[in-house]
């Protein structure tokens, strides 16, 4: 990690609106300078062991194209050197079924969509402490 | 790969807010269609039991009506058991019949008869009668109906009566000296199985007339009774269809001359609502119980449903309009402001670049809107077949509804803290309404969700062991306090110290909470709320308490009833009308209860138990 007050963060999302809303919120309001974001799943394990610096947490949608948010959690475990890290699903589908699916799959967290981001500083922060957050409405 | 620098070029605040309309509509246009999808298939649901609590109205009555029937048709049985063994012992069969008719409730049966064939024990002597009946106070014993004039024997109702074997037949009603009667007969056979006679119950009828005219207890309701052969037995409006039928012709000497295309003729010539009928057989007889419901009564739920679709549409309408209107401003404004600052050309050139984004999105959005549309309706298709589908469907929606609003609800804050330039305290204010109307959009998606999932019975519950409810209390308290705002309402903590850890869906348990809070903070201008919670044995008991307007005692049940606000709540045009019934349903699927009291002017308290470690509930992720 850079430091505390500017994490390295991952996002993969296909949605261009929710890309942007991610983007504004990290970038301006939080103004971290270590964002990456890509667009989709495309070569996803070339593209993350390519980026200049290890992320310290990762958020992933889940319903993508050509590879599912579960596919990538699993190149990411498979990988040792990324294995550890905090996964959150950032997903619009919060039914029961589908959040405990997340959970035994192995994701570390789960945020929906729509994002909060009064208190979202604050859930970061401790995700990035290693605590899981499942907030689902 | 594909990376975003850092630092993006700064958006226009008038394209954001082109997309937040556009968006805005969308959204609308889908609850809107997801609402009418859902009152589609609510509205059948509601239309069936309607028609099947009709159907079961109309048996019940047939039933009561059959009842005095099967007792003339054991009468009559009975009579001919006791009666065959005596062959011609005159006295015995005379004191016999004597006994029957008094033993018989004289309200309807008005009298009993053994009709022997007239040769059957000697070939000189003609032997007929005894017949009882009743001339009040007394029991007349008669033979008069053996005249030169009357031989009975080739009369319909004997002739009838010795062709039907064992078994009891009815003549159709007749209309003699004001009153109308029937009949009940059946052979009776000799020992050496020679026929002998017939046995006749004679019934008189006033009271199952006045029975189902009695039945008729509802204006919007009519209840009659057909004969096998069509004809009208007894109709609450018979006075004025006979005289409908008199003036158009016929003479009917009684409604037993009328049928059933009279009373239609009747019907077509007065101005009649729209109506459903129910017909219900009745037994022994052929005739048919009809009951004829005024559709606007029968289908009173169905209306209250869509006028309560119909107002949530309304006001998720309203909202999106108030928002796109506040926007419209915010966007006015902005421009203003620009012009003082920048030269002409900018300005202008930078109008054209956000319509020309919000023509091309447009495009895109009314192409999805198509889309869309095209998929709800497959979807409808495949709701009809089975609930379970419905709440899928509801599901799919919900994650296309949250898509949208989250980029409404962070691009309108991203511009009102600031993050995009300053911005004035009215826009702020302005962009902060539009964040509070897609929070409720946020709300009213999840309630509709949920109350599917509930009504499918898929609900589930995501159980875990240690939950805090004393955490769960305190964001409770958070939350009142800032729904109070400047009120002069003080918020108190009666939450005991020391609660036990529970078992249970700490969402949802939160959720019941909120919605309970949120309602006490709507209807509660001064005052106290009142946030507590005890141990009392193996449950926990949650409690919230206002000072608000109180709700009626009538009012208790129809709370708790999807989309059942009251009165005065539906006029405060707030809320959707679901929080309270899915909160009840969710504390039962804990193994609890949701209760309230109330007293109109002073307060109410909803008090919420649930059991500390539940057994019927499974965790759905094991301990660590």
């Amino acid at each position: 990690m850079t430091d505390d007050t500017n994490p390295v963060i991952l996002y993969v999302e296909d949605d261009t609106m929710s890309r942007e809303v991610m983007n504004l919120l990290l970038t301006r309001r939080l103004k971290f300078e270590h964002v990456y974001i890509f667009e989709d799943s495309t070569d996803f394990a070339q593209n993350l062991t390519a980026l200049p610096q290890k992320p310290d947490i990762i958020f992933l949608d889940i319903h993508m194209e050509p590879m599912d948010g579960f596919g990538m959690l699993e190149i990411i475990r498979a990988h040792p050197d990324y294995a550890k890290l905090p996964v959150i699903a950032l997903t619009a589908s919060v039914m029961n079924e589908e959040v405990t699916l997340l959970r035994t799959k192995g994701f570390d967290g789960a945020l929906a969509k729509p994002v909060d981001q009064r208190n979202f500083p604050d859930i970061l922060k401790r995700l990035l402490m290693g605590e899981q957050i499942w907030r689902i409405t | 790969m594909q990376t975003t620098s850092p630092q993006p070029k700064q958006p226009s605040q008038l394209s954001f807010i082109a997309v937040v309309m556009v968006v805005l509509v969308v959204v609308t246009l889908l609850i809107t269609g997801g609402l009418i999808v859902f009152s589609n298939l609510r509205t059948e649901t509601l239309i069936a039991t309607a028609e099947q609590d009709q159907q079961a109205r109309a048996q019940a009555i047939s039933d009561r009506l059959g009842s005095y029937l099967i007792n003339a048709q054991q009468l009559a049985n009975t009579t001919a058991t006791l009666v065959a063994p005596l062959r011609d012992d005159r006295e015995r069969v005379e004191s016999l019949l004597m006994q029957v008719l008094a033993s018989a409730p004289s309200e309807i049966i008005y009298g009993v008869g053994a009709w022997y064939e007239p040769n059957l024990f000697d070939n000189q002597t003609v032997y007929y009668g005894p017949y009882v009946h009743q001339d009040t106070p007394q029991a007349i014993l008669t033979y008069e109906w053996m005249t030169p004039e009357y031989d009975f024997h080739t009369q319909a109702w004997y002739v009838t009566g010795k062709d039907s074997g064992g078994a009891v037949v009815f003549t159709p009603p007749y209309f003699d000296t004001g009153l109308v009667y029937m009949s009940a007969s059946r052979a009776f056979y000799d020992t050496d199985n020679t026929f002998s006679g017939v046995i006749t119950v004679d019934m008189v009828l006033p009271l199952l007339r006045q029975l189902i005219v009695d039945a008729n207890t509802n204006t919007n309701e009519v209840v009659y009774v057909t004969t096998a052969d069509g004809a009208i037995f007894v109709h609450p409006a018979e006075d004025a269809i006979l005289n409908f039928a008199r003036q158009n012709g016929l003479s009917p000497t009684s409604i037993l001359d009328l049928t059933e295309s009279d009373l239609t003729a009747y019907l077509g010539a007065s101005q009649a609502e729209k109506t459903v009928s129910a017909v219900a057989p009745v037994s022994l007889t052929g005739w048919s119980v009809h009951l004829t419901t005024d559709e606007e009564l029968l289908f009173a739920s169905v209306r209250d449903l869509n006028s309560t679709l119909l107002g949530v549409i309304g006001g998720v309408w309203a909202f999106t309009l108030a928002a796109l209107f506040g926007l419209n401003r915010f966007a006015s404004q902005t421009s203003k402001s620009r012009l003082e600052q920048q030269k002409l050309e900018a300005e202008i050139s930078e109008r054209k670049r956000a319509t020309e984004i919000l023509q091309i999105t447009n495009e895109g959005l009314e192409e999805k809107v198509r889309e869309r549309t095209a998929e709800l309706e497959k979807a409808k298709e495949e709701a009809e077949r089975a609930n379970v589908v419905k709440s899928q469907f509801l599901a799919a929606m919900s994650h296309e509804l949250r898509t949208p609003l989250n980029a409404i609800l962070n691009f309108t804050q991203f511009v009102s803290t600031g993050v995009l330039g300053d911005v004035n305290e009215e826009q702020e204010e302005t962009l902060n309404k539009v964040v509070t109307s897609g929070e409720h959009l946020l709300g009213l998606i999840n309630d509709v969700l949920d109350i599917s999932k509930i009504e499918a019975g898929a609900l589930e519950l995501f159980v875990e062991d240690n939950v805090n409810i004393n955490t769960e209390l305190q964001m409770t308290i958070a939350t009142a306090k800032s729904l109070i705002k400047d009120r002069p309402v003080s918020i108190v903590n009666e939450i005991e110290p020391d609660l036990p850890l529970m078992t249970g869906d700490r969402q949802r348990i939160s959720q019941i909470l909120l919605n309970l809070v949120s309602n006490a903070c709507k209807f509660t201008e001064k005052g106290t709320i009142t946030i507590g919670a005890k141990q009392q044995d193996d449950h926990i008991q949650l409690y919230v308490q206002d000072t608000g307007m109180g709700i009626a005692t009538d009012d208790f049940e129809k709370i708790f009833q999807t989309f059942g606000q009251t009165r005065v709540g539906l006029k405060q045009g707030r809320g959707t009308g679901l929080g309270l019934p899915i909160s009840r349903r969710l504390a039962e699927a804990h193994g609890g209860n949701l209760r309230l009291e109330s007293t109109v002017g002073e307060g109410s308290t909803f008090w919420v138990e649930l059991p500390i470690k539940p057994e019927h509930l499974i965790l759905t992720m094991p301990k660590n």
